[in-house]
């Protein structure tokens, strides 16, 4: 296994001196190829401005970042824009669809900014969308669509490119149980078949059983780690009991 | 704190977000008073063009002006708290009172537009003398311009634009008692629907256009004012539709076709575009027929302006020129002009009869007419305007030979536009037929014979000379001629009475200075009009640049370049300012073409001008809106 994501005290500090707030204080971090990889931890822990930062969209106050082998700090913004373009995926908690188009073409739009050839661009899409499980609804438009149907949507959209990471900040926030658990599902799929790696910010438990290794933030610095080696249901509890014993803690959103 | 203090710290602190408002509104004084105050200028009012006609054109037009601005006022303003709903609501949701709110704003409102009478007075004192300036140029006016400020034009501007404003702030309280608060909160976000498209409607808009242009080719046949209040109301009707469905038709055709709609930015543009044609079409087609009016309205004044020489040309053709009996006094006239500090140029002659005889279907406002022969005719043109002669007329005939025989009428000197029927027209004269071959307007004999000229071939100019009485024409230019009075003056002692002398001395130009008054009118409406209309269309992109910004954020995530988004709003903002202008424009043109028939000139030079022109002013503003989309868009 390769290393694909890894960051060396990584930091990020908002707001100008005299009133300075450390977002993140000195992230080390390595994330493997194939990895599904959850962070946790209360609001303003650092865990979006983390996935910020690895996913290319904020640049740090200082320390290195590395995606697929390449110091960040180093990228132009046109080549930023097409590292974002075929490496990385995107899932929002509020599906980022766009409303004027169809799920098809909403779904098409990552290659088609990379000017593949429109029958390659349909095809690629007819398989996704079957794999998401949408395939009957590609002519609908966002409007028309469950929540669920949206984020698999938006999920299908991230996956078309075959990027190497995809970063998830809360996916199933807006989403019912039962619309959670299947996005949930549809990711875990991905992550074992296509072997992309997954990062994902998450409140929720529930959703955080599903991956791999679970990150703790608290305060911009890494307070814990957790790895699954047992069934889902047993990994699930030992999050609800890392979760207390940060005060707070699962309960924080109630 | 009570109302009026919370609503004199909103307008404070909000100066700089109505930048444009103000701007907006601003400009309307400014222009209103310029307007109202030459009413009550004394040197316009002393320069003796305050003719029944003008100071009706100036009426009409200021209340058009009115109307127009104030439609324009209410405009930015309800945009203007259509931006600011989300205040209102927070304002509602933490308990205070809908009317305490709408008179917060209501006051609001009111000091912007204290502001706006204040500043746009005041600038508008300021750039009079330039206004004026420009009016004396531009209309030929011999007016002392001095600085001038009218009591009357401030009083008459602050008490109408306090009303104006005072009605907008009245409209918006209600508007913001009457609202709901779930509506206050959702303004901002409410999910796009697809519009519906209708086939039937998109076809037949391009048929109802269709006819609204054919109708307007046709106007003169069908009678003028019926023909163009019809074409008008299919031409306005047919826009409507066009924007409503006959665009979203074809829009939602590009994004059937994959091939096309892949390419690059090409998915995010067009399936933009077809939401914001679909959502503005009212604002698009408004602008569309906004556009017609103003070029049509500019290409008609500078229409008129600029065939005030050429009419100049046809009524004073010559120094002077004089119609006699005989031509035995040719040689005295020779003797003075050589006797005198000028020098011949050009003494053209011609023999023509006068006809006051004669039956017609032509609806001729003449009671007699001239007749020339055809030989007399080239001769004269050739000198007078070898432009045209080498154009039309070198190689022209008449058939004699049938039974009718063809002639050229040429109109009467001075005539601007008529709108006789142009068509199928015969002559009775002595019991033989002459048909109208052609209808033309040129330089030949000018205002020493005041009436329409008949050219015929030389065969039936001797036919004819036979029944009427030969005159002798002789037109003369000189040297110098500007300053002539000592030359005419010998030359009236050494002519008989009966001979009808006509010299450039006498023609009157100053007829034609309400044209120049109406060419100034016409630019300033225009003016105002372009402005307004770029303001609108603006107004309309830089809420729908707010409304997506998200979703352009969303599109740099996934990878999206900044000049690819660049790329792509500046198509997005072009587009919609292309098309109503291309759709104006063709109307325009149409409307052109019958002032065209009206005229008997070719108008294809100031119709190109005034597109031209509009279309510079108008691109500034599409430039403009597209920096102000990428900056709210936040591209670099």
């Amino acid at each position: 296994m390769s290393t694909i994501i890894e960051t060396k005290n990584l930091k990020k500090v908002y707001g100008t001196k005299g009133v300075s707030f450390n977002a993140l204080d000195g992230i080390d971090l390595k994330v493997e190829k194939g990895d599904f990889l959850g962070i946790m931890g209360p609001s303003g822990a650092g865990k979006t401005t983390l996935l910020n930062l690895i996913s290319t969209i904020d640049k740090p106050t200082s320390g290195e970042i590395f995606l697929e082998g390449k110091e960040l700090n180093n990228l132009k913004d046109r080549e930023l824009a097409k590292l974002r373009r075929n490496s990385i995926g995107f899932i929002f908690q509020d599906f980022n669809l766009l409303d004027n188009m169809t799920v098809e073409d909403n779904i098409a739009l990552p290659l088609a900014l990379e000017r593949k050839h429109h029958k390659n661009i349909l095809n690629k899409v007819d398989e996704i969308s079957s794999f998401f499980g949408i395939k009957d609804h590609i002519k609908k438009y966002p409007y028309q669509l469950s929540g669920g149907q949206k984020q698999r949507t938006a999920a299908a959209r991230a996956l078309i490119t075959s990027p190497s990471v995809i970063f998830a900040d809360e996916p199933t926030g807006a989403l019912d149980s039962k619309s959670s658990a299947e996005l949930l599902q549809s990711m875990l799929k991905m992550n074992e078949e296509f072997h992309t790696t997954v990062m994902m910010v998450t409140h929720d438990a529930f959703a955080a059983s599903y991956c791999k290794r679970i990150l703790f933030l608290k305060d911009g610095k890494i307070y814990a780690r957790l790895d699954k080696n047992e069934s889902r249901k047993e990994f699930f509890h030992r999050i609800l009991d890392l979760l207390s014993s940060f005060g707070g803690g699962s309960h924080e959103h109630f | 704190m009570n109302t009026f203090s919370i609503a004199y710290k909103n307008y404070k602190s909000n100066l700089k977000v109505y930048r444009l408002h103000l701007a907006a509104m601003i400009f309307s004084v400014i222009a209103y008073y310029n307007f109202v105050s030459l009413k009550h200028n004394p040197e316009v009012l002393k320069a003796q063009v305050n003719t029944r006609e003008i100071a009706g054109t100036a009426n009409v037009t200021q209340i058009v002006l009115l109307l127009f601005l104030v439609f324009f006022i209410w405009y930015s303003t309800s945009f203007f708290l259509n931006q600011r709903k989300k205040e209102i609501g927070i304002y509602t949701f933490m308990g205070v009172q809908k009317s305490k709110i709408g008179a917060i704003f209501a006051i609001e409102s009111l000091f912007l537009g204290l502001t706006s009478i204040i500043v746009g007075l005041a600038l508008g004192v300021l750039l009079g003398k330039l206004f004026l300036m420009m009016l004396a140029k531009v209309a030929l006016l011999n007016v002392q311009v001095d600085f001038f400020v009218s009591s009357g034009g401030l009083i008459e501007t602050s008490i109408t634009f306090f009303i104006v404003f005072f009605l907008t702030s009245l409209q918006g309280y209600i508007s913001i008692v009457r609202s709901k608060l779930i509506d206050l909160f959702n303004a901002s976000k409410k999910e796009e629907q697809i519009p519906k498209v209708s086939y039937v409607k998109g076809v037949l808009s391009i048929a109802i256009l269709g006819l609204g242009y054919y109708v307007s080719i046709k106007a003169l046949i069908l009678g003028f004012f019926t023909g163009i209040l019809i074409t008008l109301i299919l031409v306005v009707w047919g826009t409507y539709w066009l924007f409503g469905s006959f665009f979203t038709i074809v829009a939602r055709y590009l994004t059937n076709r994959k091939s096309l709609l892949y390419k690059g930015t090409n998915l995010v543009s067009i399936s933009n575009q077809i939401f914001k044609i679909r959502k503005n079409y009212r604002t698009l087609a408004t602008i569309a027929v906004l556009i017609a009016t103003t070029i049509t309205a500019f290409g008609t004044v500078s229409s008129l302006k600029y065939f005030v020489n050429k009419n100049y040309e046809t009524e004073v053709p010559y120094t002077f020129s004089y119609v006699a009996e005989s031509e035995d006094i040719d040689n005295s006239i020779k003797t003075v002009i050589d006797n005198s500090n000028h020098n011949l140029e050009l003494w053209k002659k011609s023999k023509i009869l006068f006809v006051d005889k004669f039956s017609t279907n032509y609806n001729l406002y003449n009671r007699s007419f001239a007749v020339m022969s055809l030989t007399d005719f080239k001769e004269i043109v050739k000198d007078l305007d070898p432009e045209s002669y080498e154009k039309n007329y070198s190689d022209i005939t008449l058939d004699d030979s049938q039974e009718v025989s063809q002639v050229i009428y040429v109109e009467s000197p001075g005539v601007m536009m008529s709108i006789l029927k142009k068509y199928d027209g015969t002559i009775n004269i002595n019991d033989s037929d002459f048909q109208i071959k052609e209808q033309i307007k040129t330089p030949l004999l000018g205002g020493g014979v005041p009436s329409s000229v008949l050219i015929v071939s030389d065969k039936d100019y001797t036919k004819l000379s036979e029944s009427f009485k030969e005159y002798y024409f002789d037109g003369i230019i000189v040297d110098n001629d500007e300053n002539t009075e000592k030359l005419i003056n010998s030359i009236r002692e050494a002519i008989p009475k009966n001979v009808g002398l006509y010299s450039k001395m006498q023609a009157h130009k100053g007829k034609y200075d309400i044209f120049g008054v109406v060419y100034f009118l016409g630019a300033f409406m225009s003016l105002v009009f372009i402005v307004a209309t770029g303001s609108i269309i603006y107004f309309k992109l830089i809420s729908d640049a707010l409304d997506d910004k998200e979703k352009y954020v969303m599109l740099r995530k996934i990878g999206m370049t900044q000049k690819e988004i660049t790329n792509s709003i500046s198509q997005q903002v072009g587009i919609s300012f292309l098309i109503p202008l291309i759709i104006g424009s063709i109307h325009s043109i149409f409307a052109i073409r019958v002032l065209m028939d009206l005229m008997n000139y070719d108008l294809t030079i100031p119709t190109v001008i005034s597109i031209a022109a509009f279309t510079v002013i108008y691109g500034v503003f599409c430039f403009g809106t597209i920096r102000k989309s990428l900056s709210i868009i936040g591209v670099k």
